[in-house]
């Protein structure tokens, strides 16, 4: 399956977001529809880790507003 | 795994030490473990005074301390290993003075300092509840910063 799908698939099914609200460009923090808080950003770079071997500890909010932005932080480091 | 055993790898102490015994350990990846309940424990006096029933957080307590005998270096000094999040928890029986809970966990996940397991409560063979947990490490003196 595609980077941008199984990162989808993870946050709808683990983070509990509904799969219609959530495009690859949607804003996944701050004051999005999505509303994600610091706890799921916890079990996001977890996930990247065990699945892909990139560590996101420490990196830059920029690189958590999206799907897009995730996979492309994962793309350039992995 | 033995009582004191158990002092030496973690930091609860009566009457918020919540697993009695360890039967099986395979380090970072899951443990079965004994929690014997009784009448004697102190939360019984309120819940309820007629009726005694294990409370439901305590009963996660029991999973949480058994997954931190799981997590290698759990006991670092300068780190505190908390609760992140409760997962999908159900009590399917009431837990009540006299059961012996035979706990088991199981790492789904721990990439990153951050495990998730799953946990299952059973008493006489029957499951009486089951959900996930997730954990992860943080510095100690940072608990205490306002």
């Amino acid at each position: 399956m595609e980077l941008k799908a199984k990162l989808k698939e993870f946050i709808c099914s683990t983070l509990g977001v509904e799969a219609d609200v959530l495009e690859y460009d949607t804003a996944l923090f701050g004051d999005s529809p999505i509303g994600l808080d610091s706890v799921d950003s916890l079990e996001i770079i977890s996930y990247v880790d065990g699945e892909y071997g990139v560590d996101m500890t420490g990196v830059g909010k920029e690189h958590f507003q999206s799907i897009d932005t995730i996979a492309a932080y994962i793309e350039a480091n992995k | 795994m033995n009582i004191n055993e158990i002092n030496e790898k973690i930091k609860q102490r009566p009457p918020f030490q919540m697993i009695d015994r360890v039967t099986e350990l395979v380090p970072n990846e899951s443990a079965v473990g004994l929690k014997c309940v009784s009448v004697n424990e102190p939360h019984f006096l309120g819940h309820f005074p007629e009726s005694p029933i294990m409370p439901g957080v305590l009963i996660i307590e029991s999973c949480a301390q058994l997954c931190s005998l799981v997590i290698e270096g759990s006991n670092e000094p300068d780190k505190l290993y908390v609760l992140l999040k409760v997962d999908g928890f159900k009590f399917l029986k009431p837990v009540i003075p006299g059961d012996r809970l035979e706990i088991s966990v199981k790492k789904t996940r721990g990439g990153a300092g951050v495990f998730s397991f799953d946990a299952e409560v059973k008493a006489d063979g029957r499951v009486h509840a089951k959900g996930s947990l997730m954990f992860t490490a943080i510095d100690r003196s940072s608990v205490y910063e306002r």
